[in-house]
Protein backbone atom coordinates (compact mmCIF):
# COMPACT_ATOMS: atom_id res chain seq x y z
CA UNK A 1 0.00 0.00 0.00
CA UNK A 2 1.60 3.17 -1.41
CA UNK A 3 -0.07 5.09 1.32
CA UNK A 4 2.43 3.42 4.22
CA UNK A 5 5.40 4.46 2.01
CA UNK A 6 3.90 8.12 2.51
CA UNK A 7 2.98 7.69 6.19
CA UNK A 8 6.97 6.31 6.43
CA UNK A 9 8.24 9.67 4.38
CA UNK A 10 6.03 11.54 7.25
CA UNK A 11 7.35 9.77 10.15
CA UNK A 12 10.87 9.91 8.92
CA UNK A 13 10.50 13.71 8.71
CA UNK A 14 9.04 13.89 12.37
CA UNK A 15 12.35 11.96 13.48
CA UNK A 16 14.80 14.60 11.46
CA UNK A 17 12.74 17.69 12.45
CA UNK A 18 13.29 16.76 16.24
CA UNK A 19 16.58 15.44 15.76
CA UNK A 20 18.84 16.94 13.44
CA UNK A 21 16.92 20.50 12.30
CA UNK A 22 16.52 21.06 16.09
CA UNK A 23 20.29 20.82 16.19
CA UNK A 24 20.98 23.23 13.52
CA UNK A 25 18.37 26.03 14.22
CA UNK A 26 15.50 26.22 16.69
CA UNK A 27 13.06 28.30 14.83
CA UNK A 28 14.24 29.65 12.42
CA UNK A 29 13.68 28.27 8.34
CA UNK A 30 12.64 25.07 10.28
CA UNK A 31 10.01 23.66 7.78
CA UNK A 32 7.34 21.09 8.58
CA UNK A 33 7.92 17.86 6.75
CA UNK A 34 4.69 16.13 7.61
CA UNK A 35 2.68 19.15 6.68
CA UNK A 36 4.59 18.95 3.12
CA UNK A 37 3.49 15.13 3.03
CA UNK A 38 -0.05 16.57 3.81
CA UNK A 39 -0.44 19.26 1.58
CA UNK A 40 0.63 17.11 -1.17
CA UNK A 41 -1.91 14.53 -0.46
CA UNK A 42 -4.43 16.57 -0.61
CA UNK A 43 -3.04 18.10 -4.01
CA UNK A 44 -2.61 14.56 -5.76
CA UNK A 45 -4.38 11.80 -3.89
CA UNK A 46 -7.53 13.51 -1.80
CA UNK A 47 -9.77 10.21 -1.56
CA UNK A 48 -10.02 7.31 0.55
CA UNK A 49 -6.59 6.70 0.91
CA UNK A 50 -5.47 9.84 1.42
CA UNK A 51 -7.60 10.36 4.44
CA UNK A 52 -6.74 7.64 6.03
CA UNK A 53 -2.87 8.59 5.24
CA UNK A 54 -3.60 12.17 6.70
CA UNK A 55 -5.22 10.73 9.57
CA UNK A 56 -2.28 8.88 10.59
CA UNK A 57 -0.07 11.43 10.00
CA UNK A 58 -1.91 13.82 12.33
CA UNK A 59 -1.86 11.34 14.80
CA UNK A 60 1.96 10.41 15.05
CA UNK A 61 2.53 14.46 14.89
CA UNK A 62 -0.10 14.60 18.31
CA UNK A 63 2.26 11.72 19.47
CA UNK A 64 6.12 13.72 18.87
CA UNK A 65 4.67 16.91 20.33
CA UNK A 66 3.82 17.69 23.47
CA UNK A 67 0.99 20.02 22.11
CA UNK A 68 -2.50 18.52 23.44
CA UNK A 69 -3.69 15.49 21.47
CA UNK A 70 -5.45 16.24 17.80
CA UNK A 71 -3.64 19.81 17.37
CA UNK A 72 -1.52 18.03 14.58
CA UNK A 73 -5.01 16.24 13.35
CA UNK A 74 -6.82 19.50 12.72
CA UNK A 75 -4.85 21.38 11.48
CA UNK A 76 -3.71 18.75 8.75
CA UNK A 77 -7.38 17.50 8.42
CA UNK A 78 -7.76 21.46 7.68
CA UNK A 79 -4.68 21.64 5.21
CA UNK A 80 -5.56 18.32 3.40
CA UNK A 81 -8.83 19.38 2.32
CA UNK A 82 -7.92 23.31 1.49
CA UNK A 83 -5.38 21.53 -0.55
CA UNK A 84 -8.07 18.85 -2.15
CA UNK A 85 -10.83 21.92 -2.27
CA UNK A 86 -8.21 24.42 -4.10
CA UNK A 87 -6.87 21.82 -6.57
CA UNK A 88 -9.79 20.74 -7.98
CA UNK A 89 -10.97 24.21 -9.15
CA UNK A 90 -7.08 26.01 -9.75
CA UNK A 91 -4.49 23.11 -10.89
CA UNK A 92 -3.02 23.71 -13.80
CA UNK A 93 -0.01 22.46 -14.92
CA UNK A 94 3.52 24.32 -14.98
CA UNK A 95 2.12 27.29 -13.18
CA UNK A 96 3.99 26.78 -9.85
CA UNK A 97 0.84 25.84 -8.41
CA UNK A 98 1.60 23.26 -5.76
CA UNK A 99 4.60 25.87 -4.18
CA UNK A 100 1.98 28.31 -4.14
CA UNK A 101 -0.71 26.44 -2.09
CA UNK A 102 2.49 25.05 0.11
CA UNK A 103 2.93 28.76 1.09
CA UNK A 104 -0.53 29.88 1.59
CA UNK A 105 -1.33 27.02 3.18
CA UNK A 106 1.89 27.37 5.63
CA UNK A 107 0.10 30.79 6.84
CA UNK A 108 -2.67 30.06 7.34
CA UNK A 109 -1.27 26.72 9.36
CA UNK A 110 0.58 28.84 10.93
CA UNK A 111 -2.38 30.77 12.00
CA UNK A 112 -3.91 28.11 13.40
CA UNK A 113 -2.00 27.04 15.13
CA UNK A 114 -1.22 30.40 17.34
CA UNK A 115 -4.92 30.91 17.76
CA UNK A 116 -4.90 27.19 19.18
CA UNK A 117 -2.07 27.56 21.24
CA UNK A 118 -3.80 30.92 22.79
CA UNK A 119 -7.12 28.63 23.07
CA UNK A 120 -5.32 25.91 25.15
CA UNK A 121 -2.61 28.38 27.28
CA UNK A 122 -2.21 28.25 30.48
CA UNK A 123 -3.99 31.37 31.09
CA UNK A 124 -5.73 32.37 27.87
CA UNK A 125 -6.59 35.69 28.70
CA UNK A 126 -2.81 36.58 29.20
CA UNK A 127 -1.61 35.58 25.69
CA UNK A 128 -1.13 37.95 23.05
CA UNK A 129 -2.96 35.98 19.98
CA UNK A 130 -0.02 37.20 17.62
CA UNK A 131 2.56 34.80 19.28
CA UNK A 132 4.87 35.05 15.82
CA UNK A 133 5.58 37.52 13.96
CA UNK A 134 5.26 38.00 10.46
CA UNK A 135 8.36 37.65 9.69
CA UNK A 136 8.95 34.61 11.13
CA UNK A 137 5.47 33.44 9.21
CA UNK A 138 7.14 34.27 5.78
CA UNK A 139 10.43 32.61 6.73
CA UNK A 140 8.68 29.10 8.25
CA UNK A 141 6.68 29.44 4.40
CA UNK A 142 9.59 30.32 2.48
CA UNK A 143 11.41 27.01 3.97
CA UNK A 144 8.29 24.89 3.17
CA UNK A 145 8.40 25.93 0.22
CA UNK A 146 11.73 25.08 -0.35
CA UNK A 147 11.40 21.65 1.17
CA UNK A 148 8.57 20.84 -0.52
CA UNK A 149 10.46 20.38 -3.95
CA UNK A 150 12.39 17.37 -2.84
CA UNK A 151 9.85 16.06 -0.66
CA UNK A 152 7.26 16.21 -3.15
CA UNK A 153 9.82 14.48 -5.99
CA UNK A 154 10.13 11.79 -3.16
CA UNK A 155 6.58 11.26 -2.64
CA UNK A 156 6.44 11.22 -6.89
CA UNK A 157 8.57 8.18 -6.62
CA UNK A 158 5.95 6.57 -4.71
CA UNK A 159 3.37 7.22 -6.82
CA UNK A 160 5.45 6.87 -10.13
CA UNK A 161 3.27 4.34 -12.19
CA UNK A 162 -0.36 5.62 -11.61
CA UNK A 163 -1.80 9.25 -12.69
CA UNK A 164 -2.43 11.08 -9.83
CA UNK A 165 -5.28 13.87 -10.87
CA UNK A 166 -7.70 12.95 -13.36
CA UNK A 167 -5.37 11.96 -16.18
CA UNK A 168 -2.75 14.50 -15.66
CA UNK A 169 0.78 13.48 -14.00
CA UNK A 170 1.46 16.23 -11.36
CA UNK A 171 4.29 18.67 -11.76
CA UNK A 172 6.15 21.58 -9.47
CA UNK B 1 -31.28 11.64 4.07
CA UNK B 2 -29.63 8.67 2.67
CA UNK B 3 -29.78 9.87 -1.07
CA UNK B 4 -28.45 13.02 0.44
CA UNK B 5 -25.26 11.37 2.15
CA UNK B 6 -24.26 8.86 -0.60
CA UNK B 7 -24.17 12.12 -3.13
CA UNK B 8 -22.11 14.08 -0.93
CA UNK B 9 -20.27 11.58 1.41
CA UNK B 10 -17.11 13.12 0.49
CA UNK B 11 -18.33 16.67 2.35
CA UNK B 12 -19.87 14.63 5.32
CA UNK B 13 -16.99 12.91 5.79
CA UNK B 14 -14.47 15.89 5.56
CA UNK B 15 -17.15 17.25 8.15
CA UNK B 16 -16.90 14.55 10.66
CA UNK B 17 -13.55 14.17 10.79
CA UNK B 18 -12.91 17.83 11.49
CA UNK B 19 -15.50 18.16 13.88
CA UNK B 20 -14.20 14.84 15.55
CA UNK B 21 -10.56 16.03 15.56
CA UNK B 22 -11.83 19.21 16.98
CA UNK B 23 -14.11 17.63 19.90
CA UNK B 24 -10.81 15.57 20.52
CA UNK B 25 -8.68 18.33 20.56
CA UNK B 26 -10.91 20.52 23.12
CA UNK B 27 -11.01 17.72 25.25
CA UNK B 28 -7.23 17.41 25.64
CA UNK B 29 -6.58 20.86 26.40
CA UNK B 30 -9.26 20.75 29.35
CA UNK B 31 -7.14 18.36 30.95
CA UNK B 32 -4.19 16.32 30.19
CA UNK B 33 -3.90 13.02 30.84
CA UNK B 34 -1.88 10.21 31.17
CA UNK B 35 -0.22 8.72 27.77
CA UNK B 36 -1.99 5.60 26.07
CA UNK B 37 -0.71 2.34 25.34
CA UNK B 38 -0.39 3.14 21.73
CA UNK B 39 1.35 6.08 22.32
CA UNK B 40 4.02 4.62 25.09
CA UNK B 41 4.85 1.91 22.71
CA UNK B 42 5.16 4.61 19.33
CA UNK B 43 7.84 6.31 21.70
CA UNK B 44 9.54 3.46 23.22
CA UNK B 45 9.77 2.24 19.55
CA UNK B 46 10.78 5.50 18.00
CA UNK B 47 12.60 7.12 20.63
CA UNK B 48 16.01 4.61 20.30
CA UNK B 49 16.29 6.04 16.52
CA UNK B 50 15.98 9.70 17.96
CA UNK B 51 18.93 8.77 20.60
CA UNK B 52 20.93 7.41 17.89
CA UNK B 53 20.57 9.90 15.54
CA UNK B 54 20.86 12.89 17.94
CA UNK B 55 24.00 10.75 19.12
CA UNK B 56 25.54 10.78 15.68
CA UNK B 57 24.35 14.74 14.90
CA UNK B 58 26.30 15.36 18.31
CA UNK B 59 28.99 13.90 17.17
CA UNK B 60 29.49 15.74 13.93
CA UNK B 61 29.18 18.84 15.85
CA UNK B 62 31.66 18.29 18.47
CA UNK B 63 33.86 17.38 15.50
CA UNK B 64 33.06 20.81 13.74
CA UNK B 65 33.53 22.71 16.71
CA UNK B 66 36.48 20.95 17.97
CA UNK B 67 38.80 20.70 14.73
CA UNK B 68 37.47 23.10 12.24
CA UNK B 69 35.79 25.90 13.95
CA UNK B 70 38.53 28.45 15.05
CA UNK B 71 37.37 31.77 14.38
CA UNK B 72 37.86 33.89 17.31
CA UNK B 73 38.36 30.67 19.20
CA UNK B 74 40.67 32.27 21.32
CA UNK B 75 39.65 35.89 21.65
CA UNK B 76 36.68 33.96 23.18
CA UNK B 77 38.51 31.29 25.31
CA UNK B 78 40.26 34.04 26.64
CA UNK B 79 36.52 36.24 27.22
CA UNK B 80 34.86 33.32 28.58
CA UNK B 81 37.98 32.83 31.25
CA UNK B 82 37.73 36.05 32.81
CA UNK B 83 34.06 35.90 33.36
CA UNK B 84 34.20 32.65 34.76
CA UNK B 85 36.84 34.23 37.60
CA UNK B 86 34.56 36.77 37.95
CA UNK B 87 31.90 34.53 38.39
CA UNK B 88 33.65 32.09 41.14
CA UNK B 89 34.06 35.11 42.65
CA UNK B 90 30.30 35.95 42.75
CA UNK B 91 29.62 32.38 43.63
CA UNK B 92 31.82 31.83 46.66
CA UNK B 93 29.95 35.06 48.39
CA UNK B 94 26.34 33.54 47.50
CA UNK B 95 27.05 30.01 48.48
CA UNK B 96 28.36 32.15 52.15
CA UNK B 97 25.04 33.26 52.11
CA UNK B 98 23.20 30.13 51.60
CA UNK B 99 25.13 28.60 54.03
CA UNK B 100 24.16 31.34 56.37
CA UNK B 101 20.64 31.07 55.66
CA UNK B 102 20.64 27.05 55.62
CA UNK B 103 21.82 27.92 59.51
CA UNK B 104 19.01 30.18 60.46
CA UNK B 105 16.46 28.04 58.65
CA UNK B 106 17.62 24.64 61.28
CA UNK B 107 18.01 26.94 64.47
CA UNK B 108 13.98 28.30 63.65
CA UNK B 109 13.23 24.55 63.09
CA UNK B 110 11.78 25.62 59.33
CA UNK B 111 10.85 22.38 56.99
CA UNK B 112 11.83 23.03 53.49
CA UNK B 113 8.72 23.01 51.37
CA UNK B 114 9.96 20.63 48.78
CA UNK B 115 12.63 18.49 48.82
CA UNK B 116 13.78 16.66 45.28
CA UNK B 117 16.41 14.28 44.21
CA UNK B 118 18.01 15.31 40.73
CA UNK B 119 17.35 12.84 38.23
CA UNK B 120 19.56 13.01 35.50
CA UNK B 121 18.79 12.25 31.91
CA UNK B 122 20.11 13.02 28.21
CA UNK B 123 18.13 14.97 26.08
CA UNK B 124 17.20 12.66 22.70
CA UNK B 125 14.86 14.72 20.20
CA UNK B 126 13.26 18.39 20.57
CA UNK B 127 9.63 18.63 19.35
CA UNK B 128 9.19 17.64 16.13
CA UNK B 129 7.03 21.21 15.44
CA UNK B 130 8.55 23.69 15.10
CA UNK B 131 6.13 25.84 17.16
CA UNK B 132 5.82 23.90 19.98
CA UNK B 133 8.49 23.96 22.35
CA UNK B 134 9.63 20.78 24.20
CA UNK B 135 11.91 18.09 24.78
CA UNK B 136 11.79 14.08 24.83
CA UNK B 137 14.28 12.69 27.46
CA UNK B 138 15.53 9.24 27.90
CA UNK B 139 14.05 9.10 31.96
CA UNK B 140 10.29 7.50 32.03
CA UNK B 141 8.26 6.17 34.54
CA UNK B 142 10.24 3.05 35.30
CA UNK B 143 12.80 5.76 36.36
CA UNK B 144 10.68 7.37 38.57
CA UNK B 145 9.30 10.00 36.45
CA UNK B 146 5.74 11.85 36.63
CA UNK B 147 3.76 14.09 35.38
CA UNK B 148 4.56 17.86 36.35
CA UNK B 149 7.57 17.25 37.88
CA UNK B 150 10.45 19.88 37.27
CA UNK B 151 12.92 20.17 34.64
CA UNK B 152 16.23 21.92 35.81
CA UNK B 153 19.23 22.72 34.53
CA UNK B 154 22.60 24.18 36.42
CA UNK B 155 21.61 27.42 34.45
CA UNK B 156 17.93 27.58 35.06
CA UNK B 157 14.61 26.33 34.74
CA UNK B 158 13.95 24.31 31.98
CA UNK B 159 10.31 23.09 31.91
CA UNK B 160 7.97 20.57 33.06
CA UNK B 161 7.35 17.21 32.11
CA UNK B 162 3.85 16.56 30.17
CA UNK B 163 3.84 13.48 29.27
CA UNK B 164 5.36 10.10 30.07
CA UNK B 165 6.60 6.72 28.58
CA UNK B 166 7.80 4.00 30.41
CA UNK B 167 11.55 4.93 29.23
CA UNK B 168 11.27 8.43 27.68
CA UNK B 169 9.34 11.52 28.82
CA UNK B 170 8.23 14.51 27.23
CA UNK B 171 9.37 18.35 28.70
CA UNK B 172 7.06 21.49 28.38
CA UNK B 173 9.59 23.91 28.01
CA UNK B 174 9.22 27.46 29.60
CA UNK B 175 8.76 29.23 26.29
CA UNK B 176 5.79 27.54 25.50
CA UNK B 177 3.21 29.45 24.71
CA UNK B 178 1.12 26.80 27.40
CA UNK B 179 3.88 26.65 29.90
CA UNK B 180 2.91 29.03 33.22
CA UNK B 181 5.57 29.15 35.82
CA UNK B 182 5.35 31.00 38.60
CA UNK B 183 8.06 33.42 39.99
CA UNK B 184 9.17 36.32 41.34
CA UNK B 185 11.78 39.68 41.20
CA UNK B 186 14.51 37.79 43.53
CA UNK B 187 15.33 42.12 44.19
CA UNK B 188 12.38 43.21 44.88
CA UNK B 189 10.17 39.65 45.52
CA UNK B 190 7.68 41.11 43.10
CA UNK B 191 5.55 37.89 42.33
CA UNK B 192 4.49 37.37 38.75
CA UNK B 193 3.67 34.24 36.25
CA UNK B 194 6.30 33.51 33.80
CA UNK B 195 4.43 32.74 30.62
CA UNK B 196 6.02 31.75 26.94
CA UNK B 197 6.22 33.51 24.00
CA UNK B 198 7.64 32.77 20.76
CA UNK B 199 11.32 33.46 19.60
CA UNK B 200 12.68 32.23 22.72
CA UNK B 201 11.57 34.81 25.20
CA UNK B 202 8.56 34.94 27.68
CA UNK B 203 6.11 37.02 29.26
CA UNK B 204 6.10 38.17 33.10
CA UNK B 205 2.60 38.57 33.78
CA UNK B 206 -0.04 39.95 36.76
CA UNK B 207 3.25 42.14 37.50
CA UNK B 208 1.66 45.36 39.35
CA UNK B 209 2.26 48.96 38.44
CA UNK B 210 3.51 49.56 41.62
CA UNK B 211 5.66 46.92 41.76
CA UNK B 212 9.78 47.73 40.86
CA UNK B 213 10.92 46.21 38.23
CA UNK B 214 13.85 46.52 36.39
CA UNK B 215 16.08 45.51 33.00
CA UNK B 216 18.84 43.17 34.48
CA UNK B 217 16.46 41.51 37.57
CA UNK B 218 16.52 37.90 38.14
CA UNK B 219 13.46 36.12 38.11
CA UNK B 220 13.22 33.40 40.02
CA UNK B 221 10.73 30.47 41.04
CA UNK B 222 8.31 31.59 43.68
CA UNK B 223 7.21 27.75 44.75
CA UNK B 224 4.01 28.40 44.58
CA UNK B 225 1.54 25.90 42.40
CA UNK B 226 3.92 22.48 44.12
CA UNK B 227 5.41 22.14 40.48
CA UNK B 228 8.64 23.97 40.34
CA UNK B 229 10.71 24.20 43.95
CA UNK B 230 11.22 27.48 45.32
CA UNK B 231 14.50 29.45 44.80
CA UNK B 232 15.41 28.34 40.74
CA UNK B 233 16.38 30.81 38.62
CA UNK B 234 13.99 30.99 35.78
CA UNK B 235 15.21 34.31 33.67
CA UNK B 236 16.35 38.36 33.57
CA UNK B 237 14.02 40.99 32.73
CA UNK B 238 15.00 42.29 29.33
CA UNK B 239 12.41 45.27 29.34
CA UNK B 240 9.57 47.00 31.09
CA UNK B 241 6.94 48.63 29.80
CA UNK B 242 4.50 50.84 31.39
CA UNK B 243 1.74 51.58 29.74
CA UNK B 244 -0.22 55.27 31.05
CA UNK B 245 -3.28 52.90 31.99
CA UNK B 246 -3.46 49.46 33.18
CA UNK B 247 -3.26 48.55 37.27
CA UNK B 248 -0.20 46.20 35.33
CA UNK B 249 3.12 46.26 33.68
CA UNK B 250 4.35 44.64 30.77
CA UNK B 251 7.77 42.67 31.75
CA UNK B 252 9.31 40.53 29.16
CA UNK B 253 11.72 37.96 29.86
CA UNK B 254 15.08 35.88 28.78
CA UNK B 255 14.62 32.40 30.05
CA UNK B 256 17.89 31.80 31.87
CA UNK B 257 18.86 28.15 29.87
CA UNK B 258 19.53 28.82 25.71
CA UNK B 259 17.23 27.43 24.28
CA UNK B 260 18.32 28.06 20.96
CA UNK B 261 20.71 25.01 20.97
CA UNK B 262 19.22 21.69 22.63
CA UNK B 263 20.76 21.29 26.00
CA UNK B 264 22.48 17.73 25.81
CA UNK B 265 21.82 16.72 29.82
CA UNK B 266 19.19 18.02 32.12
CA UNK B 267 18.11 17.11 35.77
CA UNK B 268 14.51 15.75 36.53
CA UNK B 269 13.62 17.06 39.93
CA UNK B 270 11.91 13.59 41.41
CA UNK B 271 9.40 14.95 44.06
CA UNK B 272 9.00 13.04 47.54
CA UNK B 273 5.79 12.65 48.55
CA UNK B 274 4.21 15.02 51.37
CA UNK B 275 3.37 11.45 53.65
CA UNK B 276 7.64 10.84 53.83
CA UNK B 277 7.55 14.56 54.31
CA UNK B 278 6.11 13.85 57.39
CA UNK B 279 8.27 10.62 58.44
CA UNK B 280 11.56 11.59 57.86
CA UNK B 281 13.36 13.88 59.64
CA UNK B 282 14.86 16.71 56.78
CA UNK B 283 19.25 16.44 56.96
CA UNK B 284 20.77 20.20 57.48
CA UNK B 285 22.74 19.50 54.17
CA UNK B 286 20.26 17.87 52.14
CA UNK B 287 22.00 17.09 48.58
CA UNK B 288 21.12 15.09 46.05
CA UNK B 289 21.54 11.27 45.89
CA UNK B 290 25.01 10.88 44.41
CA UNK B 291 24.36 7.99 42.92
CA UNK B 292 21.36 9.38 40.62
CA UNK B 293 23.56 12.16 39.41
CA UNK B 294 26.18 12.08 36.63
CA UNK B 295 28.82 14.44 37.59
CA UNK B 296 29.57 16.48 34.36
CA UNK B 297 32.72 18.08 35.65
CA UNK B 298 35.94 16.43 38.01
CA UNK B 299 34.63 16.17 41.18
CA UNK B 300 37.64 18.55 42.51
CA UNK B 301 34.91 21.36 40.77
CA UNK B 302 31.66 21.22 42.69
CA UNK B 303 29.02 23.30 40.65
CA UNK B 304 26.28 24.91 42.16
CA UNK B 305 23.04 22.96 41.63
CA UNK B 306 19.78 24.74 41.42
CA UNK B 307 18.99 23.41 45.34
CA UNK B 308 22.72 23.15 46.05
CA UNK B 309 25.58 22.45 45.27
CA UNK B 310 25.87 19.37 43.00
CA UNK B 311 29.21 17.20 43.43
Amino acid sequence: MRIVLHVLIALGGLLLQGTIMSQISSDVLKPDLAFLVVVYLGLHLADTEGTIGVLAIGYLADVFSVQPDGTFMLLYFGAFYLAAGASKVFYFRGTGFPAAMVFSLSLVYSAGISWMTHRAAAIPEATDPRIFSWGFLFAFSVANVLFSIPLFRLCRVVDSDRDLRSGNRATL
Amino acid sequence: MLQFLKAYQKFVLAVVLILGSSYYWIANTKEESDRRFDERLIVTVTAPIQSLVTGIAGGLKSVWYGYFYFVGLRAGNDGLRAENDRLRGELAADWETAGENERLREMLAFQKETQGTLLAASVIAADSASFAKGLRIDRGSRHGVRRNMAVVTPNGVVGRVVEVAPFHADVQLVTDGRSAVPVRVQRTRAQGVLEGLAGGICHLKYVSRADDVEAGDVVITSGLGGIFPRGLVAGTVVSVEKREFGVLQDVRISPAVDFRRLPEEVFVVVQVPVEELAKETPTPTATPAASLVRPAQPASVARPGPLGPVE
